[in-house]
């Protein structure tokens, strides 16, 4: 805590001197709110101004303020008016595919060049940014094409050249041979395509993740059981060794691994496994047992639901299934999703044990831009609202040891959002993001 | 006036919001492509270069394409459209004008050094892009259509459909672009940037062929990958130590044009001596481009043949002026070519004294994305009047490419491609330093 708060104040300090030192360039924003959840889990405060500096928030001050407040040299280069408006830090989503979109057709695998994903991926992101995710995971998908365009995409929103979230990139999934839960085409096309990331014991498997790290991976995200769509249930993929080897390699390259367990039944042994070997998160971890529940809380890692993505996929009546974002899907498929979809989940267990939460939406799954359902999927099965924006906010910034966004503490990235009326007494709000600003750069305004 | 002006930016801002509320929907169905009416107020309507200016018109679009030019400014009522309210794009104290067409970018390309370092790092999703924020500055500029004439490199032909192909589904902003995918040349003559053995071995410029069969294969090649248009290279290049003067044979020629023509492309030739620029008129090439130095019988052949004549204005002063120190003093041949191409006469000015039919192609690669529009000036300079300097990036533009029944005018019937200005640019063609507003195909571009 004293090391983050450290950081903050240098931060603070630098962004202060760089606006004072006369520096002609050094954008400056008033933002006033009048309301704000600085810090998701704490009251929000009534109105409140926040002086933005480049990326940054600079500082925070009571009331409506002005310039002179600040004791600033100059007039700010824009006073942002929410004073009808509830701000809140920018939202995260840790599961997105930024280069799938749910379409029949969806086989980009097989037409689409890297160069058409890159495209297609600006404009998911974009639709993302502008529904308020700020930050988003891109899980990847196991091919290359899409893990090309997901690094080219979050180096041109790095560099500015391109509107869009900041991504944190996977590259491909790793997993063992016949687990990658790609689509198999017939051997041809196959060995032409090959699924990346795929690595059979532990020497092997370092040497997928130095590789995924080698080509650009921000963090690694590893199966470990069989697919949702699996047509038997597969409890473990990976031994436990290689697991190991997945999380400690990962680990000393300053690699969070995210263990995505799919929704097998019997997947519960893939999950605990992961746990057991060091992993960060447990991801689409529908079927844990009571060993799930022990190891999270031993372990202190995060458990991540997935929920909206079922809700959206198939219809809510055995007549309407096809009338879901995946109802191209072959009948018996849509069949068993709609059983899955009406168990009660496990993040209900998740929530009265208090196990903290991530928010993890999905979208490829559904339209992009649809992300900030989860969180109303969350307040459903019974979390606060409050409870649900910490799962989107602090939590992922946590998880991800990301110590500059989260809360609008000065210091932070200058990642935030606007909606009219109360989250916190109505979650749904959050589905018509009003303001948003990234990196201190304004990018919906309505 | 003022008012009116802010009062279009505002409405092309609401459109700008109303696309992007339209992408966070459903990117996969995104554009503003009214299936109702839009109505354009023209305060001053130049249908075509060279033409009058009609005071207040009313252009009624629909899918696109102008279906009605009434006089006056009239409602939706008065024109008996009644239903859903049509978009009003209010442009009533500007002058309409076709868009511009340039016959001659290179979108995939950024002009800064290090282009051969990029060759070899940027793959297909990072020139995509690139090539689409090139392709904002080109349309923002006033430029509604552009032949891109490719690299010779595979990731960039790649990238190049690939926007293409997503403007043309309105999924994506910018110019309607005509791709030739790769140069078709011969063995050594490709203009790209030599690497070591090894890695040309992998890069291997594209369109490469040797002999007449093989330059048909190559032709059609080219098409399958999605080529509209086919370029090809019929001497060295002016950046040459040695400028060959004729690197394909005539019989390579005639197979590559008449390829090309019966698979209905029109054939660019890209030449920098007379000697291969003539043999490509012979040939049947459509357009010549560059054309550093010309002969009488250059002319001559431009004359019989009725080929459109694309001369390069700024790009000769920008490669001269941006030429580096050590090629100066190492390449003296290169070094003298271009200085002797910064004394007049150019061969532009002697085109329009012989009257050929000239057309922009200002290459931006080479000089910056969103300038082209700057050689209109150049022409303006060497005696040329603004409408005939208009004409020759719009009905020349469009005749060359055999799309004058759709593009270059302002007609019923043809493509809604037109550019707004505040000040007459056939009275003073600096007016189109400053674009009001650009539509391709009816979108309104941001």
């Amino acid at each position: 805590m004293k090391v983050k708060q450290a950081m903050v104040w240098l931060a603070v300090a630098a962004a202060l001197c760089s606006a004072g030192a006369g520096r002609v360039a050094a954008d400056t924003v008033l933002v006033q709110a009048g309301s704000i959840l600085t810090v998701p889990g704490q009251p929000p405060r009534g109105p409140t101004t926040l002086l933005i500096i480049d990326d940054r928030v600079a500082a925070s001050q009571e009331g409506f303020a002005d310039a002179k407040a600040f004791a600033l040299d100059s007039p700010p280069a824009r006073v942002v008016d929410l004073r009808d408006a509830f701000v809140l830090p920018g939202l995260m989503d840790t599961h997105v595919h930024l280069t799938t979109q749910a379409e029949p057709d969806a086989n980009g695998e097989v037409t689409l060049t890297a160069a058409d994903l890159a495209l297609r991926a600006m404009l998911n992101a974009r639709a993302e940014l502008t529904a308020g995710f700020t930050t988003v995971m891109d899980m990847g998908t196991g091919r290359r094409a899409h893990e090309l365009a997901v690094y080219a995409l979050r180096d041109a929103i790095n560099e500015g050249r391109i509107e869009g979230p900041t991504i944190l990139a996977a590259g491909s999934p790793i997993s063992a041979t016949g687990s990658s839960r790609t689509t198999r085409y017939r051997d041809e096309v196959e060995a032409v395509l090959g699924p990346e990331g795929v690595c059979n014991g532990a020497d092997d498997c370092r040497r997928a993740v130095r590789d995924q790290i080698k080509r650009g991976a921000d963090f690694i995200n590893v199966y470990n059981t069989g697919s949702l769509l699996s047509a038997r249930p597969v409890p473990q993929t990976l031994t436990d060794e290689e697991l190991a080897a997945i999380v400690e390699t990962a680990h000393a390259l300053g690699r969070k691994v995210i263990a995505d367990g799919a929704g097998t039944k019997a997947s519960a042994a893939g999950l605990n496994a992961a746990l057991r070997a060091g992993a960060d998160a447990i991801d689409t971890a529908m079927f844990p047992d009571a060993e799930t529940w022990r190891l999270l809380k031993q372990t202190r890692a995060y458990y991540i639901p997935h929920l909206y993505a079922l809700e959206a996929a198939v219809g809510d009546t055995p007549a309407t299934l096809e009338e879901g974002t995946m109802g191209w899907l072959p009948r018996p498929l849509l069949e068993k999703l709609f059983e899955l979809k009406s168990e009660r989940p496990a993040a209900v267990t998740a929530i009265r044990e208090d196990v903290p939460l991530v928010v993890a939406s999905d979208p490829g799954v559904f339209p992009h831009g649809r992300n900030a359902h989860e969180l109303l999927e969350y307040v459903k099965i019974g979390s606060t609202p409050m409870a649900a924006i910490v799962a989107a906010t602090r939590h992922p910034a946590s998880l991800f040891g990301l110590a500059d966004r989260g809360t609008l503490e000065p210091g932070m990235a200058a990642d935030l959002i606007a909606v009219r009326g109360n989250p916190l007494q109505d979650i749904s709000v959050l589905t018509h993001v009003i303001f948003v600003m990234h990196r201190g750069r304004i990018v919906l305004d309505r | 006036m003022a008012s009116n002006s802010n009062g279009f930016r505002t409405i092309g801002r609401c459109a700008l919001i109303a696309v992007l509320t339209v992408l966070g929907q459903s990117p996969a169905n995104a554009d503003d492509w009214p299936d109702k009416p839009s109505l354009v107020y023209a305060g001053h309507l130049i249908r075509a270069a060279g033409r009058p200016a009609e005071k207040d018109r009313t252009l009624v679009l629909s899918k696109g394409r102008i279906s009605a030019i009434h006089e006056g400014l009239l409602t939706p009522a008065e024109l008996g459209l009644t239903g859903a309210k049509p978009r009003i794009v209010d442009l009533r104290s500007a002058y309409v004008l076709p868009g511009l067409i340039d016959l001659h970018v290179h979108l995939t390309t950024i002009v800064e050094p290090g282009e051969a370092l990029r060759t070899v790092t940027l793959n297909s999703a990072d020139l995509a892009l690139i090539a689409r924020n090139n392709a904002l500055k080109t349309v923002r500029a006033g430029v509604t259509t552009v032949v891109d004439l490719g690299t010779g490199r595979k990731a960039h032909e790649a990238a190049i459909f690939a926007l293409r192909d997503a403007i043309s589904a309105g999924r994506v902003s910018g110019p309607r672009i005509l791709a030739a995918g790769s140069p078709i040349s011969p063995t050594g003559a490709s203009r790209t940037a030599r690497f070591a053995p090894a890695v040309n071995g992998a890069l291997e410029p594209q369109g490469v062929c040797n002999g007449a069969d093989d330059c048909r294969r190559a032709v059609r090649e080219q098409v399958k990958r999605g080529a509209d248009v086919i370029n090809f290279y019929n001497s060295g290049s002016l950046n040459d130590a040695f400028l060959a003067p004729q690197t394909l044979t005539a019989e390579e020629m005639s197979a590559i044009v008449e390829t090309a023509h019966s698979l209905g492309r029109k054939v660019v030739a890209d030449g920098h001596t007379a000697k291969g620029v003539n043999m490509a008129l012979r040939a049947g090439a459509d357009i010549v481009d560059t054309v550093p130095w010309p002969d009488d019988e250059t002319w001559r052949l431009l004359h019989s043949t009725g080929a459109v004549f694309v001369p390069h204005l700024q790009a000769f002063r920008v490669s001269f002026a941006q030429l580096p120190p050590v090629r100066r003093k190492n390449e003296p041949p290169v070094f003298e070519r271009l200085r002797e191409l910064q004394k007049r006469p150019l061969s532009a000015e002697r085109a329009r004294e012989e009257g050929v039919p000239m057309a922009l192609g200002s290459d931006p690669g080479i000089i910056r994305h969103g300038d082209n529009a700057r050689d209109l000036e150049d022409m303006v300079a060497m005696g040329m009047s603004p409408a005939e300097a208009l004409a020759a990036a719009t009905t020349t533009g469009a005749r060359a490419l055999g799309l004058e029944r759709h593009i270059g005018a302002l007609e019923v019937g043809m493509s809604a491609d037109m550019i707004a200005v505040d000040t007459d640019p056939q009275q003073d063609i600096t007016a189109i330093r400053n674009i009001r507003a650009v539509m391709v195909r009816g979108r309104l571009q941001p």
